[in-house]
């Protein structure tokens, strides 16, 4: 314990020194694309038109195409997210099956995994291993399954068949937890990979977003939506699992017919969005809040330096748009067109 | 003009859809004659894109394809069979790719709005695929095969038996290929994209005395295509089509009156396999049952009315849509008056009464002018209409049963005009839609509104030059269109609609040998509803050579062609991301008994 604080210590001492404010000469930032946002536009699936954005911290404009026009060819078809190995940004195309290895601050082309990913969904590292997340062929509920990546040769080492619809990953205390949104049916399982040992903890129908804090994985699930609308909707819930124990600590449901979509945690506090408004709580909060901050419907919600960045994917088909609110007065600071179907948002 | 003769009258009796060339004059049909077939690829979807001003859209060689007819959207195009509108009721739109023009006699371009005479879905214009019937006595058969690339194989099989007062005839027409090209400059091929189709046709017509005659009109396909993927994207998906139509005419024929009775089946089923190789797959299909009561009257040989009256069931069910019902009783009256030498109008109502959506009145007015033998001026207005889809109303769990018809209304002008062996169209249009349904995000669900709106113009210019000199022939056949279509309120062209589009095709024949080249030009088109996207135009050029050993053998007609499709090797997109095939050839052995 003592030399993990030495060493935190000693890395956080570091970073002051490497980090600066832009008057300061001394800081070179990384690339290009150093100290901003980049947008993640997937495109219209089959249209194979995805796209990379980028806002700078000083939000005076935003440039699309950024992988275009830097590797003379297309992204590809659906880009699902983009995960990071130090400086390497691993970009999941879900529709083309593959991945293409950037540098996240030139968006350079390091290399492409095409082989062993079947609808390739999100991708993150744990102890220097890859890990990816896949629905397998879409009609058959037992073909799911995370592939392992080499870091090194970026090759499909091995696969994990887990249960239906893996989605996203969030990495703590050793181990890799998957959050299984269910594909195009439904689930509501955590699946937890611990070495060769993979098991899974119950939770809320259709759980998604995750993110981990203060020794507790969060989990937002959210509930069966019945698109019938016979009333067999279940209730979307933000739960807090304990990343030693595996247990479920904590449950806040939200009325079943309220379904959240997003959740994104910024300095102590968890932002969610649930009947086209956007709410913010702390993140040791037991309860709801009642009031929204925001409101509007939106594709993908990110924050980061006070500032909350949400987008809107509009009709696939034209450009969508990013909106950037001010986390303290909750206005509107920044408008910007974007590629098509913007749907993440990740920070350099 | 509409005179009664005794060539129309033969003329009734031979064709199929008669309202084409009797309630069409104002307007511009386009015959593809029997040489024009011969020398084009046999899927209608080739045929049309280098044969007429229809933008044809499809991923792939195959794949699914759909027109863009003066700028209107996919589902605005009707396709009409023997006179019968066979649009899908699931989507309101025909899948080009699985019509094949050699189950056809002939086939006609006609454009412009005929809601009044074939309903839904003829706004842009209509594509008539027309069997003729031969009361002379005769035996013929033919036999056609073909072997191109990419393992590209098709075999047909005509027979035809007739005389005086009976005329049987039979088809059958299979295409397969693997469609296993090259997507040029990379070294990726088109995976996932091989086809087999089978057409079956039979047709029959008999006199039972002078006064009647009786026909049926029959044609079943069967398609089964893997859907193949692209530059960026596997294919993995499969999809097989069984479409069947049917048609019993009975027309009775006395002195001025033509009174027929027409009973239509026209049946859809598709099914979708998401995964290639799964048996796990998604279904939609109707089944439409038609009874029709068509009154021709002539007052004089000037002036004729024409009434119908028509009853139609469909039943519709699938994966997405369960155990719809769609009746529908449509009245059309019709009214072709030729007021002088050179003037003649004519002016069409409908009015449909339908159990699920409620249909606006639809007209129709045209005029010819012929100042002389060598120039016509035609002028014509019309509203039509296209019908929400079962997809639209019906679908689970979002459908719309609220929805509204999409309603058009346009106007055109025209000019024929003949020099010498040349003859020139020139014509300009004007369409106006609105209350077209969109899939709507409402909140994160979506749904179908009527809440768009189009306007278009443009313009046409075509020319046709024909001249024989000994054993000589040559023709010569350009045609341009220039189209803008754009949604009302953000004022930007639609996505995939060229402003500008150009075929041009020439032949040259000299005893028994034939060379003919085809030229395409399709101008830049957008991928995105915001003009923020696009795809370059391409210039497409084909080849072709054949010859007829018709004195060889005797009683038998043989011809043997060569073709070469993209002889320049032109890389190019028709939806962006599909590559179309490098330069490919075909052999074709005719074998005519």
């Amino acid at each position: 314990m003592k030399f993990k604080n030495f060493l935190f210590t000693a890395i956080f001492a570091s970073t002051l020194f490497s980090c600066s404010n832009d008057d300061d000469n001394s800081y070179q930032p990384l690339g290009v694309y150093d100290n901003g946002a980049i947008i993640l536009n997937e495109g219209g699936f089959g249209n194979s038109n995805a796209s990379i954005s980028f806002v700078s911290d000083d939000l005076e404009a935003i440039e699309n195409n950024v992988f275009s026009s830097m590797n003379g060819q297309d992204l590809g078809d659906v880009a699902q997210s983009i995960g990071f190995n130090g400086a390497e940004a691993y970009i999941v195309v879900n529709n083309s099956n593959k991945i293409e290895v950037v540098d996240r601050y030139s968006f350079g082309s390091i290399t492409m995994i095409t082989n062993g990913l079947a609808a390739p969904r999100y991708f993150a590292v744990s102890d220097n291993t890859g890990y990816v997340t896949n629905w397998g062929d879409p009609t058959d509920a037992t073909d799911d399954y995370v592939a392992v990546i080499n870091l090194s040769d970026y090759s499909v080492e091995t696969t994990i068949p887990v249960s239906e619809g893996p989605e996203r990953i969030a990495v703590a205390n050793g181990k890799v937890f998957i959050s299984h949104l269910g594909g195009y049916s439904t689930n509501n399982v955590i699946s937890v990979i611990e070495g060769e040992n993979v098991s899974e903890i119950t939770v809320n129908d259709n759980p998604d977003e995750m993110f981990v804090e203060n020794g507790s994985l969060y989990v937002l699930s959210q509930g069966i939506t019945d698109w019938s609308g016979n009333g067999n909707d279940t209730a979307g819930a933000i739960q807090k699992i304990n990343i030693s124990t595996n247990e479920v600590e904590q449950t806040i449901e939200f009325e079943v017919s309220n379904h959240p979509s997003q959740m994104v945690f910024e300095n102590g506090k968890i932002y969610y969005s649930a009947g086209g408004e956007i709410f913010e709580m702390d993140a040791n909060a037991t309860t709801l809040p009642t009031n929204s901050i925001l409101s509007g419907y939106f594709y993908g919600m990110a924050a980061e330096n006070g500032l909350l960045y949400v987008t809107d994917a509009g009709n696939f088909a034209s450009q969508g748009t990013l909106k950037i609110f001010d986390l303290g007065t909750y206005n509107e600071v920044a408008s910007f067109s974007t590629g098509i179907g913007p749907n993440q948002i990740y920070f350099n | 003009m509409a005179q009664l003769d005794s060539i129309n009258y033969l003329e009734e009796v031979l064709l199929s859809d008669m309202r084409l060339h009797e309630y069409s004059e104002g307007l511009k049909v386009e015959k593809l004659n029997d040489s024009v077939l011969e020398k084009n690829q046999m899927d209608l979807t080739t045929l049309l894109r280098f044969n007429s001003n229809i933008y044809l859209k499809e991923n792939g060689p195959g794949m699914v394809a759909s027109p863009s007819f003066r700028g209107t959207n996919a589902s605005h195009t009707a396709v009409v069979w023997n006179g019968i509108n066979i649009n899908s009721q699931l989507n309101g739109q025909t899948d080009f790719n699985t019509i094949y023009s050699n189950n056809y006699d002939n086939i006609s371009v006609r454009s412009g709005g005929g809601s009044v005479l074939y309903g839904s879905g003829a706004i842009g214009g209509s594509v008539h695929l027309n069997n003729r019937f031969r009361f002379t006595d005769h035996f013929e058969n033919k036999l056609r095969l073909v072997y191109g690339s990419f393992e590209t194989k098709k075999a047909q099989l005509n027979t035809s038996f007739g005389n005086e007062s009976l005329n049987i005839s039979a088809g059958l027409n299979y295409v397969s290929s693997d469609n296993n090209y090259r997507y040029l400059g990379t070294n990726r091929f088109n995976d996932n994209g091989e086809f087999e189709n089978l057409n079956l046709n039979l047709n029959a017509g008999t006199f039972f005395n002078q006064k009647n005659l009786l026909k049926f009109y029959h044609n079943t396909f069967f398609g089964d295509r893997n859907f193949s993927g692209g530059l960026h994207l596997n294919g993995r998906d499969r999809y097989e089509d069984r479409n069947s139509r049917s048609l019993l005419e009975w027309q009775y024929r006395q002195g001025q009156i033509r009174s027929t009775v027409r009973f239509a089946q026209v049946y859809e089923h598709y099914k979708y396999f998401q995964n290639a190789s799964s048996e796990t797959f998604s279904f939609g299909k109707t089944n439409k049952l038609l009874a029709q009561y068509d009154f021709k009257f002539d007052f004089s040989k000037t002036i004729n009315i024409n009434a119908v009256a028509e009853y139609s069931s469909t039943k519709g069910d699938g994966s997405d849509i369960s155990d719809v019902n769609r009746n529908v009783f449509a009245g059309v009256l019709l009214l072709n008056h030729q007021l002088t030498k050179k003037f003649g109008y004519g002016l069409q109502l409908r009015q449909e009464f339908a159990n699920d959506y409620e249909s606006p009145l639809l007209f129709a007015a045209d005029v010819v002018y012929a100042f002389s033998e060598a120039y016509a001026l035609k002028l014509n207005a019309s509203k039509n209409f296209r019908m929400p889809t079962f997809n639209d109303i019906y679908w689970q769990p979002r459908g719309n049963p609220n929805l509204k018809p999409e309603t058009s209304w346009q106007a055109e002008i025209g000019q024929e005009i003949t020099v010498a062996e040349f003859d020139l169209n020139l014509n300009a249009f004007f369409i106006k839609s609105e209350d077209m349904i969109v899939w709507v995000p409402q909140g994160s669900l979506s749904s179908p509104q009527n809440i768009n709106k189009f306007n278009g113009y443009g313009g046409e210019a075509g020319l046709g030059y024909y001249t024989e000199f000994g054993k000589n022939k040559i023709s010569l056949n350009v045609d341009y269109a220039y189209t803008v279509s754009e949604n009302a309120e953000t004022k930007k062209q639609l996505m995939y609609v060229p402003f500008h589009k150009l075929t041009a095709s020439t032949a040259y024949s000299y005893k028994n040998f034939t060379a003919f080249y085809q030229f395409l030009r399709n101008g830049n088109v957008f991928t995105t509803t915001d003009e923020s996207r696009g795809l370059k135009g391409y210039d497409i050029s084909n080849f072709g050579l054949s010859y007829n050993f018709s004195e060889l053998i005797k009683k038998a007609e043989l011809e043997v062609s060569l073709r070469l499709n993209n002889i320049y090797n032109e890389k190019y997109q028709i939806t962006a991301g599909r590559p179309m095939p490098p330069r490919n050839f075909q052999i074709q052995l005719n074998i005519n008994i």
